[in-house]
């Protein structure tokens, strides 16, 4: 579904990602893991058309991509939920939704699409009026989902979305995000939360220093014992 | 000397006991703060939105207020009604300057200074224009309706200035439906509090940078021709507005329409009221000693959380 081919990116003389290809296929839950710095974030911000690549290809459904402006990668339904969650924080919960909903008009109505969220995050429907700077935490990553999911994502991407949350609602998230993908979304979830986002995934990938150093199956990669010992410290 | 005449003539007697005289200026005041809310708002949005301190903002409303003054002279057009020649004009105007000057700069490093100096050199290039089309003489329109004045109990009111403040009001309702209640609209707001967190949604951020301008300069258009109503006016009388322009925008904070409109009501209030009660110098030490002191303290306008 998405291709990456020999990606190399720059921020300015220094390189954050060397010869970078990987593979999501369709209705993969694929989970990208690494340390801070190992360029993950870079990364999806290129998919995402936010980076340039110096050299290499995205490919998506076949077509190339990486040299398309972000709004329309983002109209082909790669949708990314970034670090940080970039909510507009000065408008409610209802208009970041709607934000969510910009591009899309054929797929279902704007009502069906708000039904679809507030049955995952039943949160939001209390808080429509709230303005978005004013959630907790929590609550401000599930608007930051369900943000992307209002777009009808066909290829959902992820960085770090349980940052920062109590191991209680991280949990959730990550019950949530197996649940779009037995529902039969495509995701790419980036994440330090080795353990949780190595159960729910089809396939994951290990990057170190801007490089894919490792490639396999989540259950697989919990029993490598290299990622044992970098990351999850046994 | 611009601005000498433009204050004073909303300063009453020297009556400081008489609350007639006190009323009298705060309808004034606020008659002309009206104004300072529509251009400031439009000012505020650029500057909020895509980082550009547009130095022409003022420029382009004059260029309204002549075109009105030429409807109305040549004419026999009201300025309110050439104001529907005059908005989709500057409008388009706004789209081709975003298009072929601002656009090539947003890649700069620092896109506040390169604006500054770009728009400061347009506010040049259209204040000779200007001059060169309509001379640096003083122009005033005058209406039918231009001497007649409504009484409030013992208030005067001239109409003119009414239809002003009305403009004026009606310009900043127009910019707050169309950023509250339109897709669009808040497409350019979520593209201000945040560009990349917008351009994730699949909001193209040229296309409402470019609307944001073209609706910025009609804005100044609209402001213009309530000015014109109020004041008179000559090419270079764009600076004094600016410097105005600086100072609501730092009061009620960047990018906030009803912060701007309140800040440019309370501008316009305090300039009514101490010209009431002191000499013309002190009512600009007074204010600007004001935008010092927001700067020190709330640096980020009264008006933001
Ligand atoms: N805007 C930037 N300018 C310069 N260098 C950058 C920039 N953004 C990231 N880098 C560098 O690129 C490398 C990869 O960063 P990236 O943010 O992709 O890492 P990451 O894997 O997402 O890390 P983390 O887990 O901490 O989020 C780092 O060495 C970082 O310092
Ligand atoms: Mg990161």
């Amino acid at each position: 579904m998405l291709r990456t081919e020999g990606l190399n990116v720059f921020y300015d003389e220094l390189q954050a990602l060397i010869e970078v290809s990987i593979e999501v296929h369709a209705e993969d839950l694929l989970v990208i893991i690494g340390s801070n710095g190992a360029g993950k974030t870079t990364l999806l911000r290129t998919i995402s058309g936010l980076l340039r690549p110096r050299e290499g290809k995205i490919f998506f459904q076949g077509e190339a991509i990486e040299e398309e402006p972000t709004d329309r990668i983002c109209m082909r339904g790669i949708v990314q939920v970034p670090e940080g969650r970039k909510l507009f924080p000065q408008m409610t919960v209802r208009e970041n939704l709607e934000m969510g909903a910009y591009l899309s008009t054929a797929r279902g109505t704007l009502a069906d699409r708000f039904q679809g969220v507030f049955q995952i995050f039943s949160v939001l429907e209390e808080r429509l009026k709230q303005f978005a700077g004013t959630l907790s935490g929590g609550e401000q990553q599930m608007l930051a989902i369900g943000r992307a999911l209002m777009a009808g994502p066909r290829l959902l991407m992820l960085d770090e979305p349980t940052l920062g949350l109590s191991p209680k609602v991280a949990s959730e998230i990550y019950a949530i995000l197996a649940k779009l993908h037995q529902g039969g979304m495509s995701l790419l979830l980036v994440s330090q939360d080795v353990l949780q986002a190595l159960r729910i995934a089809s396939r994951a990938y290990v990057i170190e220093n801007g490089r894919v150093i490792m490639e396999n199956s989540g259950q697989e990669l919990l029993r490598n014992p290299k990622v044992k010992e970098a990351y999850l410290g046994i | 000397m611009q601005g000498r005449q433009l204050l004073v003539k909303i300063r009453p007697p020297l009556n400081m006991l008489n609350p007639i005289v006190i009323l009298q200026s705060i309808v004034s005041g606020l008659l002309m703060g009206g104004i300072f809310a529509l251009f400031g708002v439009g000012f505020s949005l650029t500057w909020g939105v895509m980082k550009v301190i547009n130095i022409a903002h003022a420029a382009f409303g004059i260029m309204a207020s002549y075109i009105a003054y030429w409807g109305l002279t040549l004419y026999g057009i009201d300025p309110v009604l050439s104001l529907c020649l005059s908005l989709p004009l500057l409008f388009v105007t706004g789209l081709l300057i975003h298009r072929f000057l601002i656009q090539p700069i947003t890649r700069s490093r620092d896109v506040v200074v390169a604006s500054m100096i770009l728009t400061f050199g347009l506010a040049i290039v259209l204040e000779n224009i200007m001059l060169f089309a309509w001379s640096p003489d003083e122009r005033l329109i005058t209406t039918a309706y231009s001497s007649q004045v409504i009484f409030i109990g013992d208030i005067i009111i001239k109409v003119s200035n009414l239809i002003g403040f009305i403009l004026s009001l009606m310009g900043i309702l127009a910019i707050y439906l169309f950023l509250y209640r339109t897709c669009t609209g808040k497409a350019v707001r979520a593209t201000w509090q945040d560009p990349e967190g917008a351009a994730l949604q699949g909001i193209n951020l040229r296309r409402v940078s470019m609307i944001t301008f073209g609706i910025a300069i009609a804005s100044a258009g609209a402001g213009g021709v309530a000015m014109a109503y109020m004041y008179s006016f000559n090419p270079p009388v764009h600076n004094l507005w600016l410097i105005f322009l600086f100072l609501v925008v730092i009061v009620g904070g960047v990018g906030s329409v009803i912060g701007s409109a309140i800040a440019g009501l309370m501008i316009g209030l305090i300039t009514g009221l101490s010209g009431a009660f002191f000499p013309m110098q002190w009512v600009n030490v007074l204010l600007f000693g004001l935008l010092m002191g927001i700067l020190l303290i709330k640096p980020e306008g009264l008006f933001k959380k």
